[in-house]
């Protein structure tokens, strides 16, 4: 095994060499998470647009698939990893390397996990199911878990619980984010920051009632609807000046 | 000097390497071959992403057979699944789970693993590896939360070795905990019955044996495909819902309505140690199958088009039908001491109850 690994490592630095610079920008993403425009925590009430209260208990989600697209139209593969990030412990950060990011003028993230992994059987790290991002009867990844408690939940202990996940279709609901790229390079260090606007999850293109809607748990029609809305949640970082 | 110095270094790395080399050799797990019958087609899973070894397959024995996997140490895989029903749940038409939940199915037997392309009887599993997921995280059955299984192994000093043993190092995880099942799972392989042995032309069937595989072969056979049985599809074969368990099937996992009710063919190789029969149990004799599709199914639009209509089974034809089933009993699968509990001897009497 440690000799494996040894060769591999070695054959690694000889081909990166020889290769030149691939892999060798470090990348870090930051998404800073709200609701309606305040930071997103455990403790705070918020109302969404339907004036239903809420508290929040889980917020998390995968990013994949991160890519760049040139301006002459063709798109680079900046990282194949997949992220699991969580929303409600502070701004969450994504960390890789990749090529450099010379001539992208387009940053394209899957929110969710990729149809294949899906079929393959049990992974490792971020996608351990142990992570609980998962579904084992009727296999596949949850690609964003939300729940939190509303006292417009007609459900046991008032919980909401939206489990969005699905990747056959009709009921496809990984989604791709696309973000004009602005960046803050320094050397060879990439910074982005994004934001999460969750109170869209309710409203953004369909309306989601929790009075109506408290539990999505399995693949389907409502699945659907709130990935739809969870696509517009993010967007580039617009630091606010303070309110006065 | 300085020379001396850099061979006294070059000789250590030397050994050094020339020892874990050694280690190397000395860990690497025994490879097992597996073994495709004669005439049978290409298994689907993927074993080179997990290799057969003695050593994973030793692994994923034991923890078959180990109670840490549920919440109140009451149950094992093999509790549900037992070597003499060809790791059904003998005699129970649904299984106990811990603390005495009921789950709503019957537990399928368990054998010719590697060629099963989904798993369930509505197929939501879409890989072997995964399957022992649904026992250990749902409340029905094992209960217990997978991160506690999982730390109760790390904190024992003989599973950290096992894993070293199959893996190359201790890690456990939810990865390997799965691989090491499936290793000993994909090893249940039954391939030895009368009826393997006829088409090997080792033995003969005896008439009633023959004239019963023609009625198969003419009205089972489209979806109890030989020589597995099985052609892994799902049908609706007329049978009621049960009011009390509301189980739609195959629809639960495609919200289909066309796909309600329908559920996966069983394999019937050692169908007749396998009772009770059927997803949810239902039918508690073979003869309670035959009754089935001669009189009581109920054909519905989502009913196969091969049920539209009851079968034709005159007693006669069910009495060679009967013959030729009893033929796809395997019973050194059933008997083979490497499939029993470790350090068990195979039980040949199954116990009157199982209930606590
Ligand atoms: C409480 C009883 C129970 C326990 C414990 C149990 N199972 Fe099962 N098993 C079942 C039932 C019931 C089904 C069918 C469920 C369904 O179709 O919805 C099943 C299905 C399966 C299948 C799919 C077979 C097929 O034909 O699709 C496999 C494989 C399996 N179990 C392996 C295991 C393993 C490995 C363990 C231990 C980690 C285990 N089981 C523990 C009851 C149990
Ligand atoms: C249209 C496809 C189809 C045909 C034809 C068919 N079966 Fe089945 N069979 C199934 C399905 C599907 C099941 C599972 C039904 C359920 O539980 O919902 C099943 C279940 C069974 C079972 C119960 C096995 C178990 O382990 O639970 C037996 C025995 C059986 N069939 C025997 C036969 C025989 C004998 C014939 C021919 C006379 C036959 N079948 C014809 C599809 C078929």
């Amino acid at each position: 095994m440690k000799i494996g690994h040894l060769l591999a490592l070695l054959c690694c630095m000889i081909s990166g060499n020889l290769l030149g610079q691939t892999g060798k920008t470090s990348y870090e993403i930051t998404v800073h998470s709200f609701f309606n425009g305040r930071p997103l925590q455990r403790d705070s009430l918020y109302l969404n647009e339907w004036g239903e209260a809420l508290h929040w208990n889980q917020c998390r989600w995968y990013f994949s698939r991160i890519r760049g697209v040139k301006t002459n139209g063709d798109t680079v593969l900046l990282s194949n990893q997949h992220f699991l990030l969580d929303g409600l412990t502070g701004p969450a950060t994504v960390q890789f390397t990749g090529p450099s990011p010379v001539g992208i003028k387009s940053l394209v993230i899957q929110l969710g996990v990729d149809p294949a992994v899906n079929r393959q059987g049990i992974q490792t790290g971020d996608l351990d199911p142990a992570k609980g991002m998962f579904w084992t009867w009727n296999t596949g990844y949850v690609h964003v878990k939300l729940s939190g408690t509303s006292a417009a939940a007609a459900t046991a202990g008032e919980r909401f619980n939206y489990d969005i996940g699905g990747y056959q279709p009709p009921h496809v609901t990984q989604r791709q984010l696309v973000f004009p790229f602005v960046a803050d390079t320094h050397q060879q260090r990439t910074q982005i920051s994004l934001q999460a606007e969750w109170s869209k999850v309710f409203d953004a293109q369909h309306a989601i009632r929790i009075g109506q809607y408290a539990v999505c748990h399995q693949p389907g029609a409502l699945a659907v609807l709130l990935a739809d809305n969870a696509a517009q949640v993010f967007g580039l970082f617009v630091p606010k000046s303070p309110q006065p | 000097m300085k020379n001396k110095g850099q061979w006294m270094i070059a000789s250590l790395l030397a050994t050094a390497l020339l020892c874990s080399a050694w280690a190397v050799q000395y860990f690497v797990p025994k490879k097992r071959p597996f073994k495709i019958p004669a005439g049978w087609p290409q298994p689907v899973y993927d074993f080179q992403k997990n290799p057969l070894t003695e050593e994973g397959i030793a692994l994923g024995r034991t923890l078959f057979y180990d109670e840490i996997l549920s919440k109140d140490s009451s149950l094992s895989c093999g509790s549900c699944h037992q070597q003499f029903g060809a790791f059904n749940t003998f005699d129970h038409p649904l299984s106990h789970g811990v603390e005495g939940q009921v789950s709503f199915r019957n537990a399928p037997a368990l054998y010719n693993l590697a060629w099963m392309p989904s798993f369930m009887w509505d197929g939501g599993i879409n890989h072997l590896d995964l399957q022992f997921l649904a026992p250990v995280t749902s409340h029905q059955e094992m209960g217990a939360d997978l991160n506690e299984v999982l730390e109760k192994l790390r904190k024992n000093e003989s599973y950290r070795k096992a894993f070293k043993a199959a893996f190359g190092d201790p890690t456990i995880n939810t990865q390997r905990l799965g691989k090491a099942l499936s290793q000993f799972m994909l090893t249940l392989v039954s391939d030895n019955s009368r009826y393997d042995k006829v088409k090997r032309g080792e033995a003969q069937f005896s008439l009633p044996e023959q004239l019963g595989e023609a009625i198969f072969l003419q009205k089972c056979a489209v979806c109890h495909q030989p020589p597995l049985f099985t052609d892994f599809s799902f049908r609706n074969t007329g049978m009621t819902k049960d009011l009390f368990l509301q189980d739609s099937g195959r629809m639960r996992i495609t919200g289909l309505s066309a796909d309600s009710l329908s559920f996966k063919v069983p394999s019937l190789r050692n169908v007749t140690v396998s009772y009770p029969y059927g997803h949810d149990g239902r039918f508690f004799s073979l003869m309670n199958v035959f009754e089935h599709y001669r009189k009581n199914l109920r054909s519905v639009p989502q009913t196969d088009p091969l049920l539209k209509q009851p079968l034709a089974l005159s007693n006669y034809e069910i009495g060679q039908l009967r013959a030729f089933l009893n033929t796809l009993t395997d019973t050194s699968f059933l008997t083979n001491p490497a499939f029993a509990p470790p350090g068990q001897a195979f039980r040949h009497t199954a116990p009157a109850d199982n209930h606590q």
